[in-house]
């Protein structure tokens, strides 16, 4: 897949602005027939200061990526280069990244200053820089009155802190976290995401973030890679991989999104059989009478009385759901749509089921998948 | 009847068979044996159960001249520190053997673990005074090891492996090695090996996990196997009668001699309490001086 480095913007030649740069690497487990390729050829640069996220569904080879980084597993093939140099050869030990664990894997037998102040003592740094690193890091996460208390006396929003401290202590070049926000409940969560994220703006240190979790990948990250089967499909902006999916995976995994089978007209236009054409602003290779399959999210459909350049359809549901209305409709053809609505006075318009609408989409909100449109 | 009525009356019952077997099979014994310390000694075997004496207790670190007079008497006090040094010897050398055995048996996959703890465990299916004589093979003068040794031409005289320290501490260690490999096993078995990749994630290389990390975490199990080591070892009976031969007699084998050829119950009965408090207030100490870590490792 190819489609990553295109859509990362910048060629993979611009290493000096590379934390980490991941090059074909595969990773198999098993042998013979029970072989289970985790991870297939994946190529990714990951820059300087970022926030990048790893995000699919479970077996999606996002913690495998994660896991050959820090180096608990060892590449089948592939490279992988931290500011350039080869890690390949390097254990865990000698790596200057720290993994935030999914469960934190915090250390039982030690205090929660124990614990953060491990990684240092390990490097062997002078004992007055351990304490006020460790000091630090502890008013960082807004631990300080719980230094001593041990591990299974704090609550888990307090260990997952100290997790985070603990990764954070020996300032590695790359932190990557596992799902670190998965056990929380949900309110934690949302504070977690802002805190994250304040502590990777504050601390200047490249995240990488593995997460199937889209809301979360969506508001902390600088880019986004997201995988299914071992393979990275897309990698860009939130805003990229949201308003413009290249694949259906990515269309149908984040979001909801309205799928249309279509044929090819010209460089940018496509018919929909039986109800019109709808205009796309990004250039495609297909040519005229390829199929094609157009991908639209439902907040960007405008629904309207039918008139002129409007696409016609019937209401066939009408969904409140608070801050939103959902409106169901049906095309000539029997496909359904869904466009979404907000509930704002100055736009809102009533459409009741079995009335016929007009309905257009802006040629920028338009994305033509890359895959088989099948 | 009440729920809670009926609740108290089900525990009773539940718990009434183990309270029953304690109480006949343990504390009866132990307080006939405490009495029995304190009464008169019958020559011809047995105990005078009329008359009250502390000549026992006198006993263990006195000898009581033909004149009536006391003089300090250190035998048996050296048969008992030799029982504390071989049985603290053991426990040693057991660690020593059986921590890198626990862990390798803890870091093989599910179906290998299976074979090794049967492995481990295999030496039980055979009595113990079979396996003790089949060190006497062993060790002997014209015994296995050195006819090898002998025959490679290393040695020219067979070594004195038999019938001294080094045999029994070679046979107990054998003997009880199991009961310490089997506990450390298991609490290794349960440390979450994520913990270890932390560790390592963390800068430390494996030998500061394994002191680091791994050894606080299997503190529990560690403990557990010393005492079930040491305990044992310091009562055994078998081993230093067989390997030991008549120089190498430890506590065990003065009881039973006590109770046996030398007719005196009473003296065999305070050397069995004098053990016993032996190995309840070394546990004492020891349970204070690691309660923390202890705690901390839970």
């Amino acid at each position: 897949m190819n489609t990553s480095t295109q859509s990362d913007g910048e060629p993979s030649s611009a290493q000096a602005h590379c934390a980490v740069s991941v090059r074909s690497l595969s990773k198999e487990f098993g042998a013979g027939s029970n072989a289970f390729l985790a991870l297939d050829a994946v190529s990714v640069d990951i820059r300087k200061n970022e926030f990048f996220t790893l995000l699919g569904p479970s077996g999606c080879g996002k913690t495998t990526l994660l896991r050959l980084i820090a180096g608990f597993e060892q590449p089948t093939s592939g490279s992988i280069l931290l500011d350039g140099a080869d890690l390949s050869a390097k254990p865990p030990y000698q790596r200057p990244v720290n993994t935030v664990f999914q469960n934190y894997a915090l250390f039982p037998h030690m205090t929660v200053s124990e614990n953060i102040s491990f990684g240092l003592e390990m490097l062997g740094r002078p004992k007055d820089e351990i304490k006020a690193v460790t000091a630090d890091m502890l008013r960082l996460v807004r631990l300080d009155a719980m230094a001593d208390r041990r591990i299974t006396q704090i609550s888990g929003g307090q260990q997952q802190r100290v997790a985070l401290a603990r990764a954070l202590a020996p300032k590695p070049k790359v932190l990557l976290l596992d799902e670190p926000l998965s056990a929380l409940d949900l309110q934690l969560r949302k504070d977690m995401q802002l805190e994250l994220k304040r502590l990777q703006t504050d601390t200047g240190i490249t995240f990488v973030f593995v997460t199937h979790d889209q809301d979360e990948a969506l508001t902390m990250s600088d880019r986004i890679a997201v995988m299914d089967g071992g393979k990275i499909l897309q990698i860009g902006s939130p805003r990229d991989i949201y308003d413009k999916p290249q694949h259906r995976f990515v269309a149908g995994f984040i979001g909801e999104i309205n799928l249309l089978p279509v044929e090819a007209m010209g460089e940018h236009d496509y018919a929909i059989a039986g109800v019109g054409t709808l205009r796309c602003d990004d250039p495609s290779e297909l040519r005229k009478g390829d199929p094609a399959m157009l991908a639209v999210r439902p907040e960007r459909i405008v629904l309207s009385a039918p008139s002129a350049g409007t696409l016609p359809g019937v209401i066939s549901n009408v969904v409140y759901h608070g801050t939103d209305t959902i409106f169901h409709f049906k095309l000539a053809d029997g496909l359904e749509m869904r466009a979404r609505s907000q509930n704002n006075t100055a736009q809102r318009r009533a459409f009741a089921k079995g009335d016929a609408i007009g309905w257009s989409v802006d040629a920028s909100s338009v994305s033509v998948l890359a895959d088989d449109p099948s | 009847m009440t729920r809670a009525g009926k609740n108290t009356l089900f525990r009773v019952l539940l718990i009434g068979p183990a309270l029953l077997a304690i109480t006949v099979f343990m504390i009866v014994p132990l307080g006939l044996m405490a009495y029995i310390s304190f009464r008169g000694r019958d020559y011809s075997g047995g105990v005078l159960w009329d008359q009250f004496s502390t000549e026992a207790y006198v006993r263990l670190f006195f000898e009581r001249e033909l004149d009536g007079t006391l003089a300090l008497n250190f035998n048996y006090m050296i048969i008992i520190l030799r029982s504390v040094w071989l049985s603290f010897l053991t426990m040693v050398i057991s660690l020593a053997v059986g921590l890198p055995v626990a862990m390798f048996m803890a870091t093989r996959d599910a179906k290998w673990k299976a074979v090794l703890v049967f492995m481990v465990t295999l030496p039980f299916w055979t009595n113990l005074l079979v396996r003790n004589y089949a060190w006497i093979l062993l060790l002997r003068d014209h015994g296995t090891i050195n006819s090898v040794l002998l025959w490679l031409g290393i040695i020219s005289e067979p070594l004195p492996l038999l019938h001294n320290a080094f045999a029994v501490a070679v046979g107990l260690t054998y003997s009880f090695l199991p009961f310490m490999v089997l506990p450390i096993y298991a609490s290794l078995e349960k440390i979450d090996l994520r913990l270890v990749e932390a560790s390592f994630d963390l800068y430390a290389n494996r030998w500061q996990t394994i002191r680091r990390v791994i050894l606080p975490l299997a503190y529990p199990g560690i403990v557990a196997g010393c005492v079930l080591v040491f305990v044992p070892a310091l009562g055994a009976y078998i081993t230093p009668e067989l390997l030991g031969g008549g120089k190498t007699l430890m506590i065990g084998n003065l009881i039973g001699f006590q109770f046996g050829a030398a007719r005196n119950w009473p003296f065999g009965a305070a050397l069995g309490l004098f053990l016993l408090a032996l190995v309840l207030v070394s546990l004492g100490l020891y349970a204070r001086r690691y309660r923390g870590e202890l705690e901390g490792s839970q």
